[in-house]
Formats: C-alpha cells, sequence, structure tokens
C-alpha cells in the first residue's frame, strides 16, 4: 500500500492572515468600510428596535403598575362613568378589604394644549394605602397630614408630578390655566408627587387631585370612574370577583396586574412586525457580507491559486476567509452596537407615538434598557453574518 | 543516481460537453535525483497537464506518480497539499508573484506555510534572493521589478524550501533570449547546489536542449525520451 508523503508543521496562519488581510485592507479601503458599514447599520437597527421594544414595555407596564398600585380587584363601566351610588350599594365589601373610588380624567395646560395629563380623582388619605405616593410642598418639604387636611376644602387644588413640574419650571402654590372637556378652568398646583411610585407612572404626565375637586373640574359630580379592591385574602377576592361579574354583567371587572398581560398581548403583532423588520437589515448586512466576500473570493482566484501551488490545502483558505469576515462582523457588530444604542432613542420616540396613536395614549418613559437585553439578538447578527460568509469561501 | 520521480501509465481525461478529452494518455517514464528533463512539445500537448498532475494540483485520471517511493495518485488534498509544501517548486511563464508583497515577502512565503516564524524565514529568503542576485532588491514589489528580475524571485521562492523536484512551467516564454538564457542557468546553478531536479516543459527546441535529458511530447503521448549531447 502507497504511503502518504512526509508532513510537516502547520501554517504560520497568523502571520499569513495579517499579511494577506491587511494588505488587502490597504488596497481596498472601500470594499472594507461599504461591508463594515452594511454589517454595523444591520445590526445597529436590530440593537436599537430591540432596546426600544423592551423599552416601550417596561415603561408602559411600570405605568400601569404603579397607577394600580396595590389594588388586585377593579370595577368600572367601559369608557363611561357610573353612579356614585354604586360604591354605597359595595359598602359591605369592605369587609373584606379597602374600597377605593376612583375619578379620572385627562387635561392640557393652556400653554401646552398637546401635552395631556391624566388625572386620578382619589381620597388621598385612603389612597395611600393602594398607591405609593409622596406629597412634597414649598422646597420640596413632606407634606403632613396637617398640611393635606389644610388643604383639602381648596376645589381647584392639583397634585402635579416633580418631573412634569420641574420640565415647566412650574412652582407649588402657582395658578396654571388648564384645557378640561374644551373649557378653561385655572387650578392651583397645592403640592408636587415626588419621584417615586406613582410620581414616575407616565413619564411624569399624570396628576392627583382630591375626587370631590376631580368630580367638580370634569363635571361628574355624582359619578365615578372606578372602583379599586384592596383584598388581601386570595379567596375572598376570588368570591368578591364572582359575585360582581354576577351582580354587574355590563361592568368591567378585572385584575390590575392582568392590564401588563394585556397590553403585551395588543401590542405583540406590532413587536413581531418590528422585529421582522430588524430581521430584514441583519439579512441586508449578511448580503453584503455575503457580495464582499464573494467579490473578495473572485479578485483573489489567482492569490488563492498560488497559495494552493504553494501548499495551502482548501481548508486552510475557508478558514483564512472565514477569519477574515469575523473580523468584519467582529468591528460591524461593535460599531452596530454602539449606534444602535444612540439610534434607539429616536427610535423609542417614533415606536412610543405609534403605540400612543394606535394602541395606549400612555406617555413613554424616555429611558433604554442595558445592553444585555439585545445580547442573543446582536449573537444571532453575528452568526447570519458569518454563515454567509461559508458559501463564498 | 538514485531515482526520484516514477511515472507509470500516466492519464488524464477532462470531461467536455458529451465528449471527453484526453489530455495525458499512457505517459511513462522516470526522472532521477538532481536531473535536469525537459518536456518538449507544441502548444495542447499535454505538457503543463502532465505538470500539474506531477505537482498534485490536480489528480490523474489512471496511473501511477511515485516520488521518492511515495505515492502520490490516490492521495487527498490535504496529502497533496503537504507534499507541495515540503517536496515540489513551481515557476511559471507569467511568474505568479503577489502583486501586493515585495521581493523578500514573496520569496518567503514557502517557508511561512510550512509553519516557519516570520524571521527564520525572513533570513532564509534573503540568503536565497541574494544567490539569484536581488539581493538589494527585496522590498520591490513586482511591479517595480523588470521580467527577468521577477522570474528570479519566482525561483527564488520555488527554490527557497529546498524542494527535490522543481516544476518548471515555459520558464522563459514570457522573457526575450538573453534573458531567458539567463534564467535557465541560474535554474541549472541554484538546482545544482540543492540538488533538486527539475522537470521543465518547453515548446523551444533550443530551451529543451539545456537540460540532460528530453522528453518529447504530442498528443498527449510521450513520442521518445532521449538524453542531450553536449
Amino acid at each position: 500500500m502507497a504511503s502518504t508523503p512526509s508532513v510537516n508543521k502547520s501554517p504560520n496562519f497568523k502571520e499569513l492572515f495579517w499579511r494577506f488581510t491587511l494588505r488587502h485592507l490597504q488596497d481596498e479601503p472601500a470594499r472594507f468600510i461599504l461591508t463594515i458599514a452594511g454589517i454595523a447599520l444591520g445590526i445597529a437597527l436590530m440593537v436599537a428596535i430591540q432596546l426600544s421594544n423592551e423599552a416601550a414595555l417596561t415603561s408602559f407596564h411600570d405605568s400601569i403598575d404603579a397607577m394600580a398600585g396595590k389594588a388586585n380587584l377593579s370595577l368600572s363601566s367601559t369608557g363611561n362613568s357610573f353612579p356614585e351610588s354604586l360604591l354605597k350599594d359595595l359598602a359591605d365589601t369592605r369587609k373584606q378589604g379597602e374600597l377605593l373610588p376612583v375619578v379620572q380624567g385627562k387635561m392640557a395646560p393652556q400653554d401646552y394644549p398637546k401635552e395631556f395629563l391624566t388625572v386620578l380623582g382619589v381620597d388621598l388619605f385612603k389612597d395611600k394605602e393602594a398607591r405609593d405616593f409622596q406629597v412634597l410642598g414649598v422646597q420640596d418639604k413632606l407634606l403632613t397630614v396637617q398640611d393635606l387636611l389644610r388643604l383639602l376644602p381648596q376645589p381647584d387644588g392639583v397634585f402635579l408630578t416633580q418631573k412634569y413640574a420641574k420640565a415647566h419650571s412650574i412652582l407649588v402654590g402657582q395658578k396654571i390655566r388648564f384645557i378640561i372637556n374644551d373649557q378653561i378652568q385655572t387650578l392651583t398646583v397645592n403640592g408636587l408627587l415626588g419621584n417615586s411610585g406613582i410620581g414616575q407612572a407616565m413619564d411624569g404626565s399624570l396628576a392627583l387631585m382630591d375626587i370631590a375637586a376631580a368630580q367638580k373640574v370634569f363635571n361628574k359630580i355624582g359619578k365615578l370612574d372606578r372602583l379599586d379592591w384592596i383584598i388581601p385574602q386570595k379567596a375572598d377576592r376570588e368570591t368578591l370577583e364572582s359575585q360582581l361579574q354576577k351582580l354587574y354583567p355590563t361592568y368591567k371587572i378585572e385584575r390590575p396586574s392582568r392590564r401588563g398581560e394585556q397590553v403585551e398581548k395588543m401590542l405583540s403583532a406590532f413587536k413581531a412586525n418590528l422585529l421582522a423588520l430588524s430581521l430584514v437589515s441583519v439579512l441586508v448586512g449578511a448580503f453584503l457580507v455575503y457580495n464582499s466576500m464573494s467579490i473578495a473570493v473572485v479578485r483573489r482566484v489567482e492569490e488563492i491559486g498560488i497559495l494552493r501551488t504553494l501548499g495551502i490545502t482548501q481548508k486552510q483558505i475557508v478558514r483564512w476567509m472565514l477569519a477574515e469576515s469575523f473580523l468584519l462582523a467582529l468591528v460591524g457588530v461593535v460599531l452596530g452596537v454602539l449606534l444602535g444604542k444612540l439610534m434607539a432613542y429616536d427610535v423609542l420616540k417614533v415606536i412610543g407615538k405609534t403605540i400612543q396613536n394606535l394602541y395606549l395614549p400612555i406617555p413613554l418613559e424616555q429611558r433604554l434598557p442595558s445592553l444585555t437585553h439585545a445580547v442573543g439578538w446582536i449573537l444571532f447578527g453575528v452568526l447570519i453574518i458569518l454563515a454567509a460568509t461559508i458559501p463564498p469561501a | 543516481m538514485a531515482l526520484l520521480l516514477d511515472v507509470k501509465n500516466l492519464s488524464k481525461i477532462y470531461p467536455a460537453g458529451s465528449e471527453n478529452v484526453q489530455a495525458v494518455k499512457g505517459v511513462n517514464f522516470h526522472v532521477e535525483e538532481g536531473q535536469i528533463t525537459s518536456v518538449m512539445g507544441p502548444s495542447g500537448c499535454g505538457k503543463s497537464t502532465l505538470l500539474h498532475l506531477l505537482g498534485g494540483m490536480q489528480s490523474p485520471t489512471a496511473g501511477e506518480i511515485w516520488l521518492s517511493g511515495k505515492a502520490l495518485h490516490g492521495q487527498n488534498d490535504e496529502a497533496l497539499s503537504q507534499y507541495r509544501q515540503s517536496t515540489i517548486g513551481f515557476v511559471f511563464q507569467f511568474f505568479h508573484l503577489l502583486p501586493h508583497l515585495d521581493a523578500v515577502e514573496n520569496t518567503e512565503l514557502p517557508l511561512l506555510i510550512q509553519g516557519l516564524s516570520a524571521s527564520d524565514a525572513r533570513d532564509k529568503a534573503r540568503d536565497v534572493l541574494d544567490r539569484v542576485g536581488l539581493g538589494t532588491k527585496e522590498k520591490r514589489r513586482p511591479s517595480q521589478l523588470s521580467g527577468g528580475e521577477q522570474q528570479r524571485v519566482a525561483i527564488a521562492r520555488a527554490l527557497v524550501h529546498g524542494p527535490k523536484l522543481l516544476l518548471a512551467d515555459e520558464p522563459t516564454g514570457n522573457l526575450d533570449m538573453a534573458t531567458g538564457k539567463a534564467i535557465l542557468d541560474l535554474i541549472r546553478k541554484v538546482s545544482n547546489q540543492q540538488n533538486c531536479a527539475v522537470l521543465m516543459a518547453t515548446h523551444s527546441r533550443e530551451a529543451s536542449e539545456w537540460g540532460d535529458m528530453v522528453i518529447m511530447m504530442r498528443d498527449g503521448q510521450v513520442h521518445g525520451i532521449y538524453p542531450v549531447r553536449k
């Protein structure tokens, strides 16, 4: 049987790789730059969309959670107010837990007519058990119960968030003209909601009023928009939930925690569309790599042929091309991730506006999650780009 | 002299549409160590195909190739690549130097492919470039060298790793007569120094008579093997 020719050491791959790839980089900078730019844009778009999606959903979830607070059951009439007498009818349910009436409305400052604030009219003393908020007075001094008791009789008092007040240079005690139900009404800023709990909800576009004042300014005297319960015992809550469903079949009876799930369900198709778009951008990046490597192979046919006569194997040629594309992918991905993070702020605005217009009229917090939320997708992008190198190599 | 290369009933058939083209038909010959042999014949007679088969760049359809008692026929790409890396040197009509590398970088390529460190490869490449008379032009790229100088770099590259067999395909075909003669003399001198056998394909009678033996080829077949009278 024939013996195989003697085998030497493996090639000095590192030296050969740098020599060939760097020389080509010097000779054809445009091809390398175009390829890296293609990868970077593809990855950037994917990262930006992923981060924005995540940020939008987290922000909506946080707002819903903050506004619901500890309430674990609620009753509302779909889109309409209902008579206040219902509160009396259900007064017995206080045996199982807290019952909190809520009036809700929208208003916008006359100076910023497009900036709507969601107003919650609540029992300011009782409601602290459900929703987390701190009321601050002049120079951010925490208001005591006595302070609040003194302020409550004022029928035009409103509490704005610190974030909103700071952004619009509003001070405690200031009188502001608001557009409410197509009419101008002047309200007094009695205090500010600190940057915690409900004060962080809806990116600060929230106001709190005493329930009686809210009924008056929103022309809902004798009416309520929602009843919230805090029922500590799970069994009691479930019993009450089924009783309410039987007694008030036309009303919406739900657990506030499920609103987040509903939002997610509602937005899932929208998210899927964005994801598909970002994948298209990665595929474009992968196509650019495929094209670039195909051009490289065609342009280097003679070079590859010479190296083959000198003893390079086909596998080593493939390794070389893969290493080169990995280098391009690495540079492209790093740039893409950085660019994606920058783009994400603008994408978040666009996504937020679309979601607000089409699905939920809730302001969005402009805060992005960390890049770890996009790591899986970044790796996926790198793999697609590397896979695009194999056919030409 | 000891037997280096033994070729037995070597054939190569290329599929070309519905018909097959038989480029090499049942070729038999042998080459001894250090011997310079010319393969002489008109264009298209199968000289280049024969050199590609002997260099392991193509696989024969039939027949056997033995080099220093080791079989080349039926080997895979890995084994043939390692054979080219260690045992074979190639010189081409159009030089085939890499345009983006300078003379010394082109020369040291086979050594880097063999796995030598960059500094060892550079020392050996410089030594061989000196021997082909280009020691002062090692930093020049191929475009900055004349045809004869480029072929000298190609010879240096072909011999730098100490091959047993140099395959030269029309090495003077792209050079004027005086330069061509100088290149042939250089090949003889350097191959003699390294005891490297040479197999040179040429269609020129003058060039063919520069070696020790001539193999006459026509239509893919060997039509005669005779020694050159000095």
